[in-house]
């Protein structure tokens, strides 16, 4: 079996999962603090950060008697890189059909 | 290693997305050969051996080093777009002999008369099933912030 991004695409074909991210990216946040700054209830948020941890996209860190949340880079980083590689071949690719339609 | 941003990344709900566009200073007819024709493919891809020129034909993608990847056109109208789907899956050591759609990808050249040639457009989509060894391997977590920096970018700059 390989492991596939599949649960990590699905976690973030959400809107307010990005928001979440977006957020936590800036720095780790209770699932309270991020009820205050975005237009989500602090249910919902518990919500989302469950699906996120789910798939490896965020970890609880507990700080005192508070529970904050930290994302954890390398999955979306790899996403990141395979499109970024993804794309080079296609650049090559184009550049070598151009040169070979032009002189068709 | 620094990470460019791919301005040709999209997040949409069916997955993840790569999309470039080249413009071609050659009428439609010539950049269809160079898309379709297999000796011509040969020249920018693989070696492509099909058994048929209509959607559903299938065959294979090879090169010299003994890679052989399987392949078929999804969908083709001529001169506009032609659509195949290929095992690309880099994170298997071995490519599958026969395409599995559950780790395939998609890839569509749509093709427009422009002013002075044409423009080329391939989108290729369907990563989301594809394996990914960066992905299996990586564990540790470096640089959060810059990276989730540099995906947002790249999500949002076609959006």
């Amino acid at each position: 079996m390989t492991e596939t991004l599949v649960p990590v695409f699905a976690a973030l074909g959400d809107e307010t999962r990005w928001s979440i991210l977006r957020e936590l990216g800036q720095t780790d946040a209770s699932a309270s603090a991020l009820a205050g700054r975005l237009p989500v209830t602090r249910q919902a948020i518990a919500k989302h950060l469950a699906v996120l941890q789910e798939v490896g996209l965020v970890e609880p860190v507990r700080v005192g008697r508070e529970v904050r949340f930290r994302v954890v880079g390398a999955e979306l980083s790899a996403v990141a890189r395979r499109l970024e590689a993804v794309g080079a071949e296609w650049d090559r690719r184009l550049a070598a059909i151009k040169e070979i339609a032009e002189s068709l | 290693m620094s990470m460019t941003i791919n301005p040709g990344a999209v997040v949409d709900e069916s997955g993840f997305s790569v999309t470039r566009s080249i413009r071609i200073a050659a009428p439609v007819e010539n950049v269809w050969a160079a898309v379709t024709e297999p000796e011509h493919v040969s020249r920018w891809f693989g070696r492509l051996e099909l058994d048929g020129r209509e959607a559903t034909a299938s065959g294979s993608l090879s090169w010299p080093d003994g890679t052989r990847i399987p392949i078929r056109i999804e969908a083709i109208d001529p001169l506009r777009s032609v659509s195949y789907r290929w095992g690309n899956d880099d994170a298997l050591a071995d490519a599958p002999a026969e395409l599995d759609e559950s780790s395939s990808t998609v890839f569509t050249f749509t093709l427009t008369a422009v002013d002075g040639g044409t423009e080329l457009t391939v989108l290729e989509t369907g990563f989301e099933a594809t394996s990914d060894p960066v992905y299996n391997l990586e564990s540790h977590r470096t640089g959060w912030n810059e990276e989730l920096d540099k995906l947002v970018a790249l999500v949002e700059s076609e959006a």
